[in-house]
């Protein structure tokens, strides 16, 4: 039975259980090699002769395992975050009748990779793991595998309809997370997925899965009124929901995640007010990348920020006062310092001053 | 307003060290597979050409072609 495919390399639940009592498994596929690692960290001491006998340990000692994640996959900021299991397997459902075939359109690291992992190995069901993969070879991955749940940031589905040319009706569910996702593309999504249902879901590394929607608007449930409030439009969850309580005083923590209402009950995210950019699906500290440009010769200073966009959420920006500086040249000179592509400002404008307000640099933030 | 959209495209390329002809940009030549544009680069064509010609081009779906891009424009 498949349990992972990644870059076209097939990896069976055998060679997992193999691997996972291996003192140094080797693989060149980051993938799998992440979720091996993780398994091995969460199993250690244990002996675990077959894949049942993984499931059956996951479970029966969800409350007391627990896992740090490094968040510098998903944001510029990197942070361990400890991350409880029976938080990240509340949702898993076990009654499902077919086994699924899961395409993962999330960095391995970010919380939703781990939710879509555990969901999947507890299911005995397949992965294949599409964020690495060029989107040139959508149409072969998904007409070869026949993925029947797509889960991913919106971006990585708006970048899979750009580039998918044949509709695959075997995608039943399609699972958006990590961002705001738009109307426009719940409803693009059919022409290529026409069987799909979509649902959005609200999530935190902090708390894990928290709303789910099938649209953009959510609603908080009856069940979960007790745990999940909004106040000044502002999501808060309660302390009982978190990963880690010691994060908090009081009972309650501020997601920072801003809300607009449609109506009395239905609401939308519109932005943090965390001091992170979200763009992508990636968390972004706009200081941390001033900090890097800043650095660059030529740059006298740089403000940046995000701009509201249609395909990422935000696109990030970077005004820059200097001389002898392009957007090209400081583009190039962050690609040479190996800056991950997320965290190079999409537009670089060169300025001669900024807007200020009273208590510094005006920054809009999104 | 196509030559300007080309031209958009033209310095997004070489602003961003795509290496890639831009010598044949037509109605049928695709964003991604035939420029090599990735979201990054995609969501900065968006706002190039919201800037420059008033019109957010992913607002009501899905782009693929530079011909997409012009019936959006329209």
């Amino acid at each position: 039975m498949i349990f992972w495919i990644e870059r076209g390399v097939e990896k069976s639940y055998d060679q997992l259980i193999e691997d996972l009592n291996n003192d140094n498994p080797i693989s060149d596929l980051s993938g799998y090699m992440y979720f091996l690692t993780l398994l091995k960290e969460l199993s250690k001491g244990q002996v675990i002769s077959s894949i049942e006998d993984l499931i059956s340990y996951l479970i029966t000692n969800k409350n007391n395992l627990s896992f740090e994640i490094l968040t510098s996959g998903t944001t510029s900021v990197s942070k361990n975050i400890g991350v409880k299991m029976s938080n990240c397997i509340r949702h898993v459902k076990t009654n499902s009748k077919t086994k699924s075939i899961w395409g993962m359109g999330y960095p391995c690291g970010s919380f939703a990779s781990t939710q879509v992992f555990f969901q999947s190995i507890i299911n005995k069901e397949t992965i294949i793991y599409l964020f690495e993969t060029d989107f040139k070879s959508s149409d072969q991955i998904f007409s070869n595998y026949k993925i029947t749940n797509l889960s991913c940031t919106p971006t990585f589905l708006s970048m899979l309809l750009i580039n998918l040319k044949k509709e695959y009706s075997s995608v039943l569910k399609i699972t958006t997370g990590g961002e705001k996702t738009k109307q426009s593309l719940i409803k693009s999504f059919k022409k290529i997925f026409t069987s799909a249902e979509y649902i959005n879901i609200y999530a935190s590394t902090e708390t894990g899965s928290l709303l789910y929607s099938n649209s953009e608007y959510f609603s908080i449930p009856k069940k979960s009124e007790s745990q999940i409030k909004i106040e000044n439009n502002t999501l808060k969850v309660h302390k009982s929901l978190l990963n880690d309580v010691q994060k908090i005083n009081g009972d309650w923590y501020d997601t920072n995640d801003i809300v607009e209402f449609l109506n009395d009950s239905q609401f939308r995210f519109v932005s943090r007010s965390n001091g992170y950019l979200n763009t992508g699906g990636f968390r972004i500290s706009p200081s941390h990348i001033e900090d890097k440009i800043q650095g660059i010769e030529g740059v006298k200073d740089v403000h940046v920020y995000g701009k509201p966009n249609s395909l990422l959420g935000s696109v990030l920006c970077a005004d820059v006062i200097g001389e002898g500086i392009s957007s090209k040249s400081l583009k190039i000179e962050l690609k040479k310092q190996s800056i991950e592509k997320h965290l190079i400002p999409q537009i670089i404008r060169i300025v001669n001053s900024f807007e200020h307000v009273l208590n510094g640099k005006k920054r809009i933030m999104i | 307003m196509k030559e300007k959209v080309i031209e958009i495209i033209k310095n997004l390329i070489i602003e961003n060290d795509i290496e890639v002809s831009t010598e044949e940009i037509n109605d049928s030549t695709s964003l991604t597979n035939d420029l090599g544009l990735d979201s990054f680069n995609l969501a900065q064509l968006t706002v190039e050409i919201e800037s420059e010609l008033g019109v957010d081009i992913f607002e009501n779906g899905v782009i693929s072609s530079v011909g997409d891009i012009f019936k959006q424009l329209k």
